[in-house]
């Protein structure tokens, strides 16, 4: 315990340590509390240390296979039941059922589903742990780790068609795309969830049943009738379950001895049975409310990525009033979102809370909260995937906390350029303030809270796979297949091939486009989302599911994998083949054939004496700007089933790790072997020097991210020892305020070393503390699958081969 | 190879490194210049002594599949068991450098405009900030005092910081012409026995503290003293003097220790010379001169 205190105390004096820049810096117009000087005071209450250890052990992480039983209830007995009232029926009755887990020192109420793990491939042994939950989608594994009696009552799936089997039939026609790696096309996808809050914190669920009864009286269709009881099922759950989280704490109180604890426990009862029916009347009623609105939608998404929105704005009026009353001090309100920061952490949380960026008019709307939430992850070193948007005239003492906070090396926050981000939606169909009140969704997909679908992350585009099959006769190198009968054998020139290779990669997006339709077509039938449609905006009124186009925008966020392997490979063919005629093209292919078997000099001198992608080399940006200009340009004119818009993103989570494809891509031109890592989102090829940080952003802003509004991944590892100090501070503050000048979008950083990570894989018990950021999230490092430790220790590791810096 | 003249519009650049941040403050680009009037024994960039092109080995990355030796129009180059090629009547043509698939043969130094190293240094403009911009480092930059001074002007106009990081071994005409068109200055002080001076580095350093003195005066606030630490060639009553001249300095310049590394070593044996013969224990000399130049005062940057 002490030794926890200590840590706790020498944060805070670390984070004390900005004071005197602050002091100098004026310009704290719109934060009115400077939180740094707040927490250098605080001892954090003795019971959050014990409750942060509980939590990272997980202790109150409720058992999954609860919702897998009732949702196997409600399918087996009650099968003629209209589907959007079987999710509802799923959702109240889980709400009924499950045990409010209270961890007396906690002060927000509710249970958690902290093991979840956040896509597939990652923390295999929590992997079942979504899967016996969502049966309907998953079906039936022998292998689950089940008491007998659940169990049996999950076998009723055995054998039976599930929600994902054979629902789309031009997928199932077109499966050769996900066969050979080339693409991965989805128009709904698990979880990636982003409701407005806001509506349910300012009406309360008793309010929103009665629109709902009221709107009930209206002229409705069956469908509608079936969608307003729906939601309203789901809304009596969520009151249900307030008054059992208050019952559990009354309970709980009665049996305690410590006064303290034991007020601690009525006060939270209390906070509770109000939320049963009327709306929050304070800070900690908004918090508790929120954080029950979230556990609603994730008893019904069997995925990953949920979303607070902006939560600093979304919170506010409620911190105000209480300010403004004396009801609350800003000590308290940092204590409370510190409990609320740990309530909500989770080994993988990509549970996404974003602060600052603009207001509807595009004024700063950075507050208070903004910077207490940040504070608060600072303090509690719970990381959870807290995003922060930033703007040109985003306060100078707010960018520094931030700054500071990205120093913690927690690879959170991750950073947004609203200039950048605002700009590329209003050129979509977005109204410029609705384009102004975006939120990333998860990890970093763009989204505008209650006002568009959550379809994104769809088509996970691999361009290495394309180029391999048009410089191979329509041949896949893994298999030998010929995937495309009519590619040319030989090429005169560059620009053919290039040609060829274009005409392609819009061929395979078209019929992305077109499976992705399908499927959006098809989602109402097989997952309506009827909490999601109560914290839509206009969702009661129009009494029409979320996923059948009941949203103001409807976007489809379509994935562009990765772009270093592709931008370098198309530079070595060019130039070792068209320009510089080192080798022939049958040369370079027979290489390739080879997996480079043979080729080792070739091989290595494509990978030590050509320029790649990340040096800041003007070809090689060239290159990267027209190819994704190339694949964004694809999309236009074309419409999303319920008449919204494609949004092109990069974002390579699906590359190498999600679906597999470093063993199903043969040899890239670039010089990477089958099977080694296909570099993700802007991250530089692992083989070969690597440029600095800059050259690094340099390269990345090449690209044109106004054409890209579906967001993107960009995480990228900077040596710790370059910006220690207050020096090193400043240092950052300009990497980051001089990406977003140059156009960048978004960016995290990882300040991390291969050694401690090795370490932490020796002694995980030591290292429960280390978050590392992934694709789109961070994750606790020891909790992570060896394969994918091994993933993130190389990208830690090649990072560290850039040239030294210095004389 | 020549010389850069006085009047060339080209000098021999050894590196241009991006994201500096030892060469002064912020986020920088070091420009490495070729040629040098001192002969250091310790010297971390032996590439930097003389302008010119010249060829690095390293063996130790070699695959031996010897494209070298098959474009080598003398036939000379090979594999390192075979002897590098050098000897004798290598041109430095280059030839097997543009081959190796491993970088095992690299060309070091290049002629470069002011326009190009403008250009270069600008790629970063957008990170330098308010404080960060470009160092000119060498080998000795001021010995082209008449190449660098109108990049330096016009990188000014456009907001940059400029530094040179200096030797100050360098004319007298040089040394009043940096205060008035440089941001700030990085001199070294080495050693103020000028006996030990002149033995270890080739010149004794009378200019050397002159020059110091001079900048003191005349840029208060803008002048950075690195002492390089070497074992065997500093001891503690030589510490003792540098942080003896240092105190008399009216304008407290900040001072940098600059601990001896062997970092730059293996480059000796990649451009064909000898080692250094540097020996000894390099920390407790800098614990020494921490302390020494504590008590006395000193404007000590610490890291």
């Amino acid at each position: 315990m002490e030794g926890r205190l200590t840590e706790i105390t020498s944060i805070v004096d670390r984070s004390g340590s900005m004071d005197s820049v602050l002091d100098e810096d004026k310009n704290l117009a719109t934060v009115e509390h400077d939180f740094t000087e707040l927490t250098k005071g605080l001892d954090l209450d003795f019971r959050t240390e014990i409750l942060r250890d509980r939590v990272r052990r997980f202790e109150d992480d409720a058992d999954p296979f609860v919702r897998g039983r009732i949702a196997t209830q409600v399918y087996r007995d009650l099968s003629d039941l209209p589907v959007v009232l079987k999710r509802a029926e799923i959702m109240a009755r889980v709400l009924e059922t499950i045990q409010p887990v209270v961890l007396p020192e906690e002060k927000i109420l509710g249970a958690v589903y902290r093991r979840r793990r956040v896509h597939e491939g990652i923390s295999d042994p929590d992997a079942w742990r979504v899967r016996v939950a969502f049966p309907e989608q998953h079906g039936y594994d022998e292998r689950w780790p089940l008491p007998e009696a659940v169990r049996q009552e999950l076998k009723w799936w055995a054998n039976r068609k599930t929600d994902r089997q054979g629902a789309n039939p031009l997928r199932q026609k077109n499966a050769w795309l996900a066969k050979y790696a080339i693409a991965n096309p989805h128009g709904s996808v698990n979880g990636h969830t982003l409701p407005d809050h806001g509506i349910l914190l300012e009406a309360g669920i008793g309010e929103l049943r009665r629109q709902i009864a009221e709107r009930l009286e209206g002229v409705v269709t069956d469908p509608q009738h079936n969608q307003l009881k729906a939601m309203d099922r789901c809304l009596e759950g969520l009151s249900i379950y307030c008054l059992r989280c208050a019952k559990t704490a009354r309970e709980q109180a009665d049996q305690m001895d410590d006064p303290a604890l034991k007020t601690r426990l009525e006060e939270a009862a209390t906070n509770c049975e109000t939320l049963a029916s009327d709306p929050p009347t304070d800070f900690y009623g908004a918090l508790q409310l929120i954080f029950f609105s979230n556990f609603v939608d994730l008893t019904d998404n069997p995925g990953d990525a949920y979303s607070y929105g902006r939560i600093d704005r979304l919170l506010y009026p409620f911190y105000r009033s209480d300010l403004d009353s004396g009801r609350l001090t800003p000590e308290d309100a940092f204590e409370l979102v510190c409990y609320f920061l740990i309530k909500i952490w989770g080994a993988q949380p990509s549970v996404n809370l974003t602060v600052g960026g603009v207001d509807e008019h595009g004024e700063d709307a950075t507050n208070d909260l903004s910077t207490l939430f940040l504070e608060a992850m600072e303090t509690t070193e719970m990381t959870v995937d807290l995003s922060v948007r930033l703007h040109r005239n985003t306060p100078e003492a707010f960018l520094r906390t931030v700054t500071r906070v990205v120093r913690k090396g927690f690879g959170r926050p991750s950073l947004y350029n609203d200039d950048v981000t605002v700009e590329a939606l209003i050129r979509t169909d977005i109204e410029a303030a609705d384009a102004r009140d975006y939120a990333p969704l998860g990890c970093v997909e763009v989204m505008i809270p209650g006002r568009s679908a959550y379809r994104t992350m769809s088509m996970g585009l691999s361009l290495p796979k394309v180029l391999e099959l048009v410089l191979n006769g329509g041949r896949c190198l893994v298999t030998g297949d010929r995937v495309w009968e009519d590619v040319p054998e030989q090429f005169e020139n560059f620009e053919t091939l290039l040609l060829e290779y274009r005409k392609r990669v819009r061929a395979i997006l078209e019929l992305g486009v077109e499976i992705i339709r399908v499927d959006e077509k098809i989602e109402p039938g097989i997952r309506p989302r009827p909490w999601l449609t109560v914290l839509s905006r206009g969702g009661i009124e129009d009494a029409v599911d979320l996923t059948a186009g009941q949203p103001k925008y409807d976007p489809v966020g379509v994935t562009l994998d990765g772009v270093a392997d592709i931008v370098n490979s198309l530079y070595v063919v060019r130039k070792l083949v068209f320009s510089d005629e080192r080798v022939t093209l049958d040369e370079l292919r027979d290489a390739l054939r080879a997996n480079w078997e043979g080729y080792e000099g070739l091989r290595q001198y494509v990978i030590n004496r050509l320029p790649r992608f990340g040096q800041d080399d003007p070809e090689l940006n060239a290159i990267a700007r027209a190819e994704t200009d190339h694949y964004a340009t694809c999309f236009e004119g074309k419409k999303t089933f319920y008449g919204g818009q494609f949004w092109p993103m990069i974002f390579g989570v699906s590359t190498s790790l999600i679906y597999g494809r470093a063993p199903k891509t043969g040899a890239t031109p670039s010089g990477r072997c089958r099977g080694e890592t296909l570099a993700m989102s802007f991250q530089p090829s692992p083989a070969g020097p690597q440029g600095c940080a800059t050259a690094m952003l340099r390269s990345i802003t090449a690209i044109d991210f106004l054409k890209f509004p579906g967001g993107v991944s960009n995480v990228q590892e900077i040596d710790p020892s370059l910006v220690q100090g207050e020096d090193g501070m400043q240092r950052l503050v300009n990497l980051i305020r001089g990406f977003f000048d140059l156009g960048g979008m978004e960016v995290s950083l990882n300040f991390l070393d291969g050694k401690t990570l090795r370490e932490a894989q020796q002694n995980p018990d030591r290292h429960r503390h280390l978050m590392v950021r992934l694709f789109g999230l961070s994750a606790q490092f020891v909790n992570l699958s060896p394969k994918v430790q091994e993933s993130v220790i190389e990208r830690v590791e090649s990072a560290s081969r850039r040239p030294l810096s210095g004389g | 190879m020549e010389p850069t003249g006085p009047n060339e519009r080209a000098a021999w650049i050894f590196d241009v490194q991006r994201f500096s941040v030892h060469d002064g403050p912020g986020i920088r680009t070091t420009v490495f210049l070729q040629g040098c009037p001192l002969r250091c024994a310790w010297c971390q960039n032996p590439e930097s002594f003389t302008p010119g092109r010249q060829l690095m080995l390293f063996p130790e990355v070699c695959m031996e599949c010897r494209a070298c030796s098959s474009v080598c129009p003398l036939g000379g180059a090979g594999p390192p068991t075979e002897g590098d090629g050098r000897a004798g009547a290598c041109t430095v043509c280059g030839a097997c450098v543009e081959v190796c698939p491993m970088a095992a043969r690299q060309m070091v130094g290049q002629k470069m405009s002011g326009q190009e190293i403008f250009e270069l240094v600008m790629r970063d403009r957008p990170f330098y900030g308010q404080d960060g911009g470009v160092t000119f480092c060498g080998g000795e930059p001021l010995l082209q005092w008449r190449f660098i001074a109108p990049i330096a002007d016009l990188m000014r106009r456009q907001g940059l910081h400029v530094t040179v990081d200096t030797c100050a071994a360098v004319p007298q005409q040089t040394v009043e012409a940096v205060p008035g068109r440089l941001d700030l200055v990085l001199a070294d002080l080495k050693l103020i026995d000028s006996e030990k001076h002149l033995h270890w580095t080739g010149q004794d350093n009378t200019g050397i503290l002159a020059a110091i003195r001079y900048w003191d005066r005349e840029m208060p606030g803008r002048l950075w003293i690195s002492v390089p630490i070497i074992p065997g060639v500093h001891d503690k009553e030589e510490i003792e003097k540098i942080g003896g001249f240092l105190a008399t300095l009216k304008n407290e310049p900040v001072v940098r220790i600059l601990p001896f590394e062997r970092f730059g070593e293996s480059k000796y044996g990649a451009l064909g010379m000898s080692k250094p013969a540097i020996v000894g224990d390099v920390e407790p000399l800098v614990e020494g001169a921490r302390t020494v130049f504590l008590q006395q005062g000193l404007n000590l940057m610490v890291y």
